[in-house]
């Protein structure tokens, strides 16, 4: 098997502990950093997040990240965004006004209407043949955000029914994200964690 | 009853599913083995110790569950020497008259080679009484007692403010017990098939003051949360972990292993539960349960490293599977108590009828040739 190295990217706003022992747990190895030279050694970068939209975005300029996540994305980097770090991959996001995004997958973000917030588990469907969430097709997940992303359907891979279909996961190329927590999702979440994190590079 | 196709497992054994091509899952697993990195696995045991730095007034890095025998002492010297950790090893010592002189030497052996260790006692009354219960009401006595054994370990950590704790599971069970998907994590331990989720309420009918209770008490998953407790299994990080290798480093290091013949106790390893002897009572009712003892587990794994064919270990599996001297039974009952003849009438009830015709004088002739299906 290769040896895989995950890096978290840690801008300093999110439990990053949690998501380091989910992965522990799964079997790889990961290490918590905002040193791009460090990172740049992992084979796959995982973006988590919690909070909002516009302080995590400063959080990550204010470290230089944001130019080095486009730069990785750009040299076929795995990336892996998590919630919030899922929405901090579109172009933007309307949250507490307009604020930009890293701009890896077109779509915005806008808030949730009726009801406001999505927070519990829920089941995803996928919407089109993509093999690293087939496994998972119509398993459950915990998700928790009150926006969602909304953009292209060429880049939707799987929704969530509330009361209206939610966007799940986003994906263009490498570059994936998942709006539910895989680390609080008990095994189906460590289930399929560990599929992306082992296929995310071939897929 | 059926066996897999490349080793002697029965689809009896509880938690066990067969593959469509007849597989069972531990040879399943070991297959996968030569696609594993284990010097990647060690990184991450690095990585997870890391998590878990000393705690402010103790001395101790992590405790360890140990009877002394072949994977407690072989994961002492390698938590010690290897990852230079300093363990506090936690026992639970069984009653006075069921410890046999082996265990001794083997736990003295262990403290000699250098280690702190604390001993637990479940009271010895409410041990024979519960042991009992457990023999009558599953035909397992080890089913009270594993509890006590299981829970002393995670009940000094709690204690003593140490929240990483190594465990190794036993080389036989390792491959197949349901313990879920995800290797080392061992924190859902409770699910355990003797352990029924540490569930407590048939102790209760038998004793009926909880607080003797309290060393059967294995801590929840709250309290897990709470205390930050991380249980680890170190067989997961070592690609040789396995009855021989752990037997033959224990042994070299100074355990005693079992002197009797597999004749007499139905282990042909040797090294297997070696500070007791009433572990042969359990591996016969085992295999009147299920078809299978400790031979299977042994030979099954010699199969799958290549050290005898299962042809050959057809041979020996017939020939040490359900073997127990009768000696053995008789001081078994002497201790719970009870008379020969509710031992096997309690034993005749939990026989497996498809697989045994029960004869006169206890007689069990099996039904079954080893490695043949039913």
């Amino acid at each position: 098997m290769k040896r895989l190295n995950i890096g978290i990217v840690n801008y300093e706003i999110g439990n990053y502990a949690s998501l380091q022992n989910t992965i522990h747990q799964i079997g790889y190895r990961c290490q918590i950093s905002h040193d791009k030279k460090l990172l740049n050694k992992c084979d796959i970068l995982l973006l988590p997040g919690v909070g909002a939209f516009r302080p995590a975005m400063e959080a990550i300029k204010k470290k230089g990240l944001d130019s080095f996540l486009v730069e990785q994305a750009r040299h076929q980097r795995p990336i892996l965004g998590i919630c919030l770090g899922m929405q901090l991959l579109s172009d933007g996001s309307y949250e507490n006004g307009y604020s930009k995004g890293l701009g890896l997958i077109p779509g915005e973000i806008i808030p949730l209407k009726n009801p406001r917030w999505h927070i519990g588990w829920n089941n995803i469907k996928i919407l089109r043949n993509d093999s690293l969430f087939e496994s998972s097709n119509g398993k459950s997940f915990y998700f928790n955000h009150s926006h969602t992303y909304q953009g292209p359907t060429q880049y939707q891979v799987c929704k969530a029914m509330a009361n209206k279909a939610i966007v799940a996961s986003i994906r263009r190329q490498k570059v994936l994200g998942i709006q539910f927590h895989p680390e609080k999702s008990q095994l189906e979440g460590k289930i399929l964690l560990k599929h992306l994190l082992s296929k995310i590079d071939n897929a | 009853m059926r066996y897999c196709k490349t080793c002697l497992q029965p689809d009896t054994r509880p938690g066990e599913v067969f593959t469509k091509e007849g597989v069972c899952l531990a040879c399943k697993n070991f297959l996968l083995k030569d696609s594993i990195n284990y010097e990647d696995r060690f990184l991450l045991l690095l990585e997870i110790l890391k998590r878990f730095p000393r705690s402010k007034n103790t001395i101790f890095d992590c405790i360890l569950g140990v009877s002394g025998g072949k994977d407690s002492t072989r994961q002492a010297l390698w938590l010690r020497d290897k990852l230079h950790l300093n363990p506090l090893l936690v026992c639970m010592s069984w009653p006075p008259e069921q410890v046999n002189n082996r265990g001794v030497h083997n736990i003295s052996n262990l403290i000699n080679l250098g280690f702190n260790m604390i001993i637990s006692s479940p009271a010895p009354k409410t041990f024979k009484n519960l042991m009992r219960a457990a023999f009558l009401r599953y035909g397992n006595w080890a089913k009270s007692t594993e509890l006590a054994l299981y829970s002393s370990v995670p009940q000094v950590a709690i204690s003593h403010k140490i929240p990483l704790i190594f465990n190794g599971e036993d080389p036989g069970q390792k491959e197949s017990q349901a313990l879920g998907d995800f290797g080392w994590d061992n924190n859902n331990l409770r699910n355990l098939n003797t352990l029924c989720g540490a569930k407590l309420d048939w102790l209760l009918k038998t004793e009926k003051n909880p607080s003797k209770l309290i060393p059967y008490i294995y801590p929840d998953f709250k309290e897990f949360k709470k205390k930050r407790i991380q249980i680890v299994d170190l067989g997961w990080f070592l690609e040789d972990w396995s009855f021989n290798t752990n037997g033959a480093y224990a042994v070299s290091y100074g355990m005693e292993p079992r002197s009797e013949s597999p004749e007499d106790t139905g282990d042909p390893s040797y090294v297997s539960s070696v500070d007791e002897d009433w572990v042969s009572v359990n591996q016969l009712i085992k295999y009147y349960k299920y078809g299978f003892g400790k031979a299977t587990d042994y030979f099954n794994e010699e199969i799958r490293f290549g050290r005898i064919t299962r042809e050959n270990a057809i041979s020996m599996v017939t020939r040490y599977d359900g073997r127990c001297n009768k000696g053995l039974i008789s001081s078994f009952c002497d201790y719970i108590e009870i008379p020969l003849s509710n031992f096997w009438s309690k034993v005749k009830k939990v026989t497996n009828k498809k697989l045994f015709h029960i004869g006169k004088n206890n007689n069990m002739q099996p039904l079954f040739e080893i490695g043949t299906d039913l």
